[in-house]
């Protein structure tokens, strides 16, 4: 484990990495401050530069640009209660009257410290659990993986916040789209309608460039229609002594280390990421508090709850995603984007017979807390500036890098036209409270459930009841099925209830 | 108007968008299902390769009626009752849930960008975007957007053309050779 520790620091420390570190780093917590903007677009607009990079620099640069857009979206959560990123919403209840009442600096020192010690909590997690879970799905056939695809779905669809019929159809308009273009394992053309354009099928980049940062640019643009205002004015704060706040910190270790693990368990199960996890962090916060009442009046351990959960899910998420090929997390499915690009196929496999990869992914992570913690408690102040930049000169240029980014990948403008669409169809879905988290999933996990399926059929001779004869699959078609009716059995007690 | 009719209001709109995106995904539904017999082994006794398709089919058909009945339900039951519970006396607008005309140029400049890209190339196109999207954003001091067109001009030529060394699109015509002696 040591050499593996020391493996990873060896990739990172070349001027070239530690360049690439940096770079990521800044992008992603500008990215992360400023509102409209998170982590998946930061990672999806770096994508189209990495062509033909060593794939330990591409990751260290996208994961450090996860790692910080997971924190920076505290920053103006606690200013201006204006969460940067999702995740960042439970996190603006309790910063937000903390800064009213004078104590920004406060809240945000403990934000950067909390988020510091999700992230290398996690990092670790993602060390020591991966290889292990990698190992254990060396043993998975065809029977186990679709299964597995189904567990991922299932949960997916029934996990996530909101309808769960929407999300189903998400998760079931996904898997339909990633069926157009050649059968691998057939070679049929399927849904092509005669055009030749759609028989390699769509490209994974341009889909989801389209879905989650073009739809969010048209989502933000349809509501910030007067744009001569700068988007927040900042204001000036004070940090306290690094001595004190360290003292203070420690004596909410038990929140913290509780926190974490509901980051690892959260970020684990596939599909919600750090959302779900702050959430449930800064519930059970809540329950277990002496003082509950002073939760949402600028209690600072709703603050130290919500951003550990949510950088600790940065590391953990990767773990099903590099593991068994499954993403943990929105963020990570466009990391799995980005091994497709670069020929890697995450699962097991990779873990294994690229152990560098992951060291490298390990300390970038590990390195993204400590420089959460220097910036979080000095450099902030300046990245906040970013603020004040209005989003009618911010909206165009990511349209720019996302179309010109997507261009270079094939050099086809039929990629251009894929990434505005799916954008228009991403703007679509969210409108209408659809989930794009669960249409990502679907477009991800649909060819691989459908290549285990037909794998399973073929060594089965056709009986699909075998499926329920082998141990680990039987078990996850069963957690598949309970995970799936469950929230419709409570929805359903609860109405008799009422009733 | 108070806020419980501003609250109504996006209730009913929000149910008659399932209603209208019901009939979409059925009409989506349709097509796939011509798309599975327009698979050359459809009449195959073995058919794998549609097999994964038609169950997504038969599960998004049955979610879509689900989602369909649901809103049907929702909208009769609630939304009639509380409409004169309430006394709110509108007649019901479809236009409540269509996209405004400002909404849509958003969407169809992206568009435009590409053709523009085809035809004029990048270095013409990009300050023409910057310039057109900021103006439907509201940007009003001409001067500045005209700067940050220019900006945005420049940077990505050379980000692209230059640094990363990926062939941007460089038009038609004359504008090929335009394009082609700046990168």
């Amino acid at each position: 484990m040591i050499n593996n520790i020391m493996d990873g620091f060896l990739i990172i420390i070349s001027i070239n990495n530690i360049l690439s570190l940096l770079f990521g780093f800044v992008l992603g917590l500008v990215f992360g401050i400023i509102p409209g903007l998170n982590s998946i677009t930061a990672v999806l607009l770096v994508l189209p530069f990495t062509f033909g990079k060593n794939p330990e620099s591409v990751f260290i640069i996208l994961v450090a640009a996860y790692c910080a857009a997971l924190y920076g979206g505290s920053v103006p959560a606690i200013l201006f209660r204006t969460p940067g990123t999702s995740s960042a919403m439970m996190t603006s209840l309790d910063g937000y009257p903390l800064a009213q009442q004078g104590k920004a600096g406060e809240a945000l020192a403990f934000s950067a410290m909390a988020s510091s010690f999700g992230s290398i909590f996690g990092s670790l997690c993602l060390l020591f659990f991966t290889p292990y879970l990698a190992e254990f799905a060396l043993s998975f056939g065809p029977f186990e993986y679709f299964s597995l695809a189904i567990f991922g779905m299932s949960a997916v669809t029934s996990l996530g916040r909101g309808n769960q019929i929407k999300s189903s159809i998400s998760l079931l308009l996904g898997i339909i789209i990633a069926f157009i273009g050649i059968d691998n394992l057939r070679g049929m053309n399927r849904f092509t309608f005669g055009f030749d354009y759609l028989l390699s099928g769509f490209n994974m980049v341009p889909v989801l460039i389209g879905i989650f940062a073009v739809s969010e640019v048209f989502t933000q643009s349809n509501l910030f229609k007067i744009t001569n205002k700068k988007l927040i004015k900042i204001k000036t704060y004070k940090i306290p002594k690094f001595s004190t706040l360290i003292k203070q910190f420690f004596k909410h270790w038990f929140n913290l280390i509780r926190s974490c693990l509901i980051g690892v368990i959260i970020g684990i199960l596939p599909g919600e990421g750090a959302t779900v996890a702050c959430a449930i962090a800064y519930n059970e916060e809540q329950r277990w508090s002496k003082n509950p009442e002073k939760f949402g009046k600028g209690a600072i351990e709703g603050v130290i709850a919500a951003e550990s959960a949510n950088n600790t899910v940065a590391g953990t998420s990767m773990i099903p995603t590099l593991a068994l090929g499954i993403p943990g997390s929105p963020t990570a499915a466009a990391l799995m984007g980005a091994f497709m690009i670069m020929g890697l196929n995450p699962g097991p496999e990779l873990v294994v017979m690229r152990p560098t990869l992951l060291n490298a992914i390990f300390c970038s992570i590990f390195i993204c807390g400590i420089l959460i913690l220097v910036f979080g408690l000095g450099a902030i102040r300046f990245l906040a500036k970013t603020l004040e930049i209005p989003y009618s000169y911010i909206a165009p240029l990511i349209l720019l890098f996302s179309m010109l980014g997507t261009f270079t990948i094939r050099n086809n403008f039929f990629d251009v036209i894929v990434v505005i669409s799916f954008g228009v169809i991403g703007y679509i879905l969210r409108k209408n409270n659809f989930s794009l988290v669960s249409f990502t999933l679907g477009f991800i996990l649909g060819p691989l459930a459908e290549s285990s399926l037909l794998h399973s059929l073929v060594l089965s001779e056709g009986n699909i009841f075998l499926l329920f004869s082998r141990p680990i699959s039987a078990i996850l078609l069963c957690l598949s099925f309970l995970i799936f009716i469950y929230p419709l059995f409570c929805k359903f007690i609860f109405r008799n209830r009422i009733n | 108007m108070n806020n419980n009719d501003n609250l109504f209001k996006k209730k009913k709109s929000e149910i008659v968008r399932d209603i209208i995106i019901s009939f979409l995904l059925l009409c989506f539904c349709i097509l796939v299902s011509f798309g599975i017999k327009m698979v050359p082994n459809y009449m195959d006794k073995n058919l794998l390769s549609v097999l994964w398709p038609r169950i997504s089919l038969i599960f998004l058909l049955i979610f879509t009626l689900i989602l369909l009945t649901k809103s049907l339900f929702e909208y009769y039951r609630k939304i009639l009752i509380l409409q004169k519970n309430i006394n709110i006396n509108f007649r019901y607008k479809i236009f409540e849930c269509k996209p405004s005309i400002k909404n849509l140029k958003v969407f169809l400049m992206p568009f435009f960008f590409c053709i523009m890209c085809y035809v004029f190339g990048s270095v013409f196109s990009i300050p023409i975007f910057v310039y057109v999207y900021m103006r439907f954003l509201g940007e009003k001091n001409i001067f500045k957007i005209i700067i940050v067109s220019l900006i945005a001009d420049i940077f990505f030529i050379f980000l692209f053309g230059i640094i990363v060394g990926s062939p941007l699109p460089k038009g038609i015509g004359v504008f090929k050779d335009i394009n082609a002696l700046i990168y």
